[in-house]
């Protein structure tokens, strides 16, 4: 018996018990953006050399995150199409990159301004901004009616992004939410958490104010949040 | 003094702007007694670093929509080559 009844959790039940805090020291989202340039700079050079499978890679690993943006302002019907327009224009003005913003950073400004412009031609009110006033807030019955812990946050025996991606069944739930956010938090957890862009910036790609960038980002990273407690509690998603 | 519950409900806005001066003393001063917002708080940055981890592998490596857009590019041929 060397499980001792500390841990029942049966997907984390043979792992030793985290004791630690976390911090984000070990590889930081900025450091996995700085990580990220370095890896466009060499993918610039190449395409700056008129080489098209490089122009292949830069589509590949920046569509998808395109297609997130441009949902988020003109909706699921137009954004193929918009993306599709954002790259022909990627790809006429590459040489003329002059690198005084992420190449990403760059590319996202390019297809903001086609999903803006197409918004504009098609004179339809989209509602995919709209953002209600109130943040998600954490379910009510958790605080005693002075403001504190009624039911405080349990401690999770999974304390490092390392252990906590090891888990498959975590790492497909995580996954499953990631694409079943709804667009605009989408779009705002992915510029923020994986761009690092600033809130102004991603309220200005978004037609968003700045407030409802900061709700959407709180609804997204709760949501997220609300994931991973559920499973570290029951082992289950 | 802060409540835990504000503490929790701007979590996420502390985390892209802390604040400063006073409301960043009060905001200190309560996480240095409050442990329950401290271990909230730990969480939060741990499942965003995680899912922001996970979401750079699932939101890139579209290999096949690199193919298609890159045909409707060549396609186009009074827009090629790219600009030098």
């Amino acid at each position: 018996m060397t499980n001792m009844g500390i841990n029942t959790h049966p997907g984390i039940a043979a792992r030793p018990r985290y004791r630690g805090h976390y911090r984000p020291r070990v590889l930081t989202e900025r450091q996995a953006s700085v990580s990220q340039a370095e890896q466009d700079d060499a993918l610039l050079q190449r395409l700056r050399d008129g080489d098209n499978a490089a122009f292949r890679d830069l589509i590949a690993r920046y569509n998808q995150r395109l297609l997130i943006v441009a949902r988020a302002i003109i909706g699921d019907v137009f954004a193929e199409d918009v993306v599709q327009e954002a790259w022909t224009s990627i790809y006429r003005a590459i040489g003329r990159f002059e690198g005084r913003s992420t190449l990403s950073t760059w590319m996202i400004q390019i297809v903001s301004n086609e999903a803006k412009s197409r918004l504009r031609k098609e004179k339809r009110h989209m509602n995919v901004a709209d953002v209600e006033q109130l943040p998600a807030a954490l379910a009510e019955q958790r605080f005693s009616p002075d403001g504190h812990w009624q039911l405080p946050p349990v401690h999770w025996e999974l304390g490092s992004p390392e252990r906590l991606l090891e888990e498959d069944q975590l790492r497909h739930c995580i996954e499953h939410t990631l694409t079943q956010l709804p667009e605009n938090q989408k779009a705002v957890f992915m510029l923020r958490d994986l761009e690092q862009m600033s809130l102004t910036d991603i309220a200005a790609q978004l037609l968003l104010s700045d407030n409802n960038v900061r709700v959407l980002l709180h609804r997204a990273r709760m949501k997220l949040l609300d994931i991973v407690n559920h499973f570290q509690e029951t082992g289950e998603c | 003094m802060l409540s835990c519950k504000e503490v929790s409900h701007r979590a996420s806005d502390y985390l892209d702007q802390p604040p400063r001066g006073w409301q960043g003393l009060r905001l200190r001063m309560h996480l240095l007694i409050c442990g329950h917002c401290r271990r909230f708080r730990q969480q939060l940055l741990l499942s965003r670093d995680s899912a922001a981890r996970l979401a750079r592998k699932l939101w890139s490596e579209d290999h096949d929509a690199a193919e298609r857009i890159f045909r409707e590019i060549e396609d186009k041929p009074a827009q090629r080559p790219p600009d030098q």
